[in-house]
């Protein structure tokens, strides 16, 4: 696809998202639901963004993501409300928990791969949960964490709006800084390892190396998103942290189409909107879930991502029969 | 110059190599030709460090090469294509040759941040691809993934990859296996264009166009080198006949790959 039109695309979709709260206004629906349901999504779609550099980019599985969500998320939560540290402040200090966290991860992952890897995160994701709730002088157990009105740079955030333009501003940067990662040579030392190991070192990319970094960015990505979360709820508790999420985030980057971060968007998008609509029956959105994660892995391998760019294959072969040259870049 | 001494692979009870002594000049096209399972890919494998070296040295300039790590090489000045063209799929041709610069380039996780020396490197590493591209007359298909490429392109562009570096020593397994007549010469330019600055060392099986560019070749088999010489006189040679040529002429049927 031409890269300018996707740029443009792209700025005018974040306009229409800062557009959001004054539309909402406007045509008098209910604003402070709609956005935190929307901010929410924003934060889920950053987490969706770091799942996908580890699997989509890297090659390496991971069903306990929501693990450094909540290391993210209570790291902030704790330094907040023990001494008081802002947004910006908790959300780094979140992000470098999980990314050192990631090191208990990314050191066996240089030796484990496919179900393997799977089994390890697994584990990881349902122990920093129990952990959690067990954990009471630290975490408050399961009666969960409250946190300070959020003040990011000396601004008070507290209101439904501002933390909704904090969690659309930290969307946009994650996008701009995974973008800029894969159009750079960690990037796309990421892919080689994925695509050939063998190839990959004989260019110089040092493998387990790469896949331990692999690992520390997308957690550093997860706990930050992690750490906005806990403010825009302004309560952390185990039960947002469970398997369940893992799940979600882990069907949002197979429904998306690996590899791409349009692709972990949008299918953040389709996961999130069923699993606010199906929310009244318990367990209803993971089920749907499920199903669809095995309908998409059967039929569609590339996900939304594949489907699309396979109906704009066809059409453009449709259209001009004789245009060959296909640029995916 | 590359000197292998006493260079043994050993895989539980197989020797693949066996005992070779290897000197490969800082310049020109050098072959290593031998029958399936001669032990010519093991080699390859061990000089570029895929592989583990049970017993000897190589040395390349001096540096001790089975000191180095797997990924190490490339920095040492040892580069590689594969037998099968093991490309980098989910990224585009331009970035499978840019992955070849890996080692040479610097910017680390700061590329996320796009700041200007990260910049300056993509251009200037953009640039260094796509001379080598046009070189070899591939920069229209530059943004095209390799997996939509036809066979021939693939094996072209696994060797401009392992190039990108500049390496000392090229190494290239089987290159010309899967390219059309259209494709040969291009490669053949190539790699005579690449012989002109620096060691490459092939396996190749076809003699006429080892004669047209190579100016040495190895004759293994079992692992053993049994002749080295020019081209032209290994085709005489009574050895080489008998268990290469007179092996390649009564399975000529069969495609060669080991």
């Amino acid at each position: 696809m031409n890269g300018a039109v996707v740029r443009s695309a792209a700025i005018a979709l974040v306009v229409l998202c800062a557009a959001l709260p004054i539309l909402l206004q406007a045509i008098g629906e209910r604003q402070v639901y709609w956005l935190f349901v929307v901010s929410e999504f924003y934060v889920f779609a950053i987490v969706a963004i770091s799942l996908d550099l580890l699997m989509g980019r890297s090659g390496q599985i991971s069903l306990g993501q929501s693990g450094f969500v909540a290391l993210g998320a209570y790291t902030t939560a704790i330094l907040n409300q023990r001494f008081g540290v802002d947004l910006v402040v908790g959300m780094l200090a979140g992000a470098s928990v999980a990314g050192l966290a990631s090191l208990v991860l990314g050191l066996p992952a240089t030796r484990l791969r496919g179900h393997y890897l799977g089994i390890v995160t697994l584990g990881f994701g349902i122990a920093v949960d129990q952990i959690a709730l067990k954990w009471d002088s630290l975490t408050g157990g399961d009666q969960g964490i409250h946190l300070h009105r959020p003040v990011a740079l000396g601004l008070d955030v507290g209101t439904p709006v501002r933390m909704y333009y904090v969690a659309l501003v930290a969307l946009v940067v994650a996008v701009l800084l995974v973008w800029s990662l894969t159009q750079t040579r960690i990037g796309r030392a990421f892919a080689a390892i994925k695509d050939s190991e063998i190839a990959a070192a004989a260019m110089g990319v040092p493998v387990a190396r790469t896949k331990v970094l692999a690992f520390i960015v997308s957690a550093f990505l997860a706990g930050a998103a992690g750490g906005i979360y806990a403010f825009l709820a302004g309560f952390v508790a185990p039960e947002d942290f469970g398997i369940d999420s893992s799940l979600l985030f882990f069907a949002m980057v197979v429904i998306g189409g690996m590899g791409s971060i349009p692709g972990a968007i949008g299918g953040a998008v389709v996961v999130d909107a069923i699993r606010t609509t199906a929310a009244t029956v318990s367990g209803l959105s993971l089920a749907i879930l499920g199903g669809m994660i095995v309908l998409v892995v059967l039929f569609f391998p590339g996900g939304l991502k594949g489907w699309l760019r396979a109906r704009a294959r066809r059409t453009a072969h449709a259209h001009a029969p004789k245009a060959v040259v296909t640029q995916d870049a | 110059m590359l000197e292998a001494r006493n260079v043994t692979v050993r895989f539980g009870g197989l020797v693949a190599v066996n005992a070779l002594d290897l000197d490969v000049p800082d310049r020109g096209v050098f072959a290593l030709v031998g029958p399936n399972g001669a032990g010519k890919t093991t080699l390859i494998n061990a000089l570029s460090r895929v592989c583990p070296v049970t017993q000897g040295t190589i040395r390349l300039n001096g540096v001790d090469v089975l000191a180095l790590l797997p990924h190490q090489a490339v920095r040492a000045g040892i580069a590689r294509s594969f037998q099968r063209a093991e490309l980098f799929p989910t990224l585009t041709v331009l970035e499978n040759l840019l992955v070849g610069l890996h080692s040479t380039m610097k910017t680390g996780l700061t590329g996320a941040l796009m700041t200007p020396a990260t910049r300056a490197e993509e251009r200037s590493g953009r640039a260094r691809c796509e001379r080598v591209l046009r070189d070899l007359d591939l920069w229209d298909i530059a943004h095209a993934s390799p997996a939509d490429l036809p066979y021939g392109h693939q094996k072209l562009l696994d060797v401009a990859r392992a190039l990108v570096s500049e390496p000392t020593l090229l190494l290239l397994d089987e290159p010309f296996a899967g390219l059309t007549e259209a494709e040969t010469p291009r490669l053949t330019a190539c790699i005579a264009a690449a012989g002109e600055r620096r060691a490459v060392l092939m396996i190749e099986h076809h003699f006429e166009l080892l004669e047209s560019i190579a100016t040495w070749m190895t004759v293994m088999d079992f692992g053993s080198k049994i002749a080295e010489g020019p081209p032209a006189a290994m085709r005489d040679d009574p050895e080489v006949i008998r268990c290469y040529l007179g092996a390649a002429r009564r399975r000529s049927a069969a495609a060669p790959s080991c």
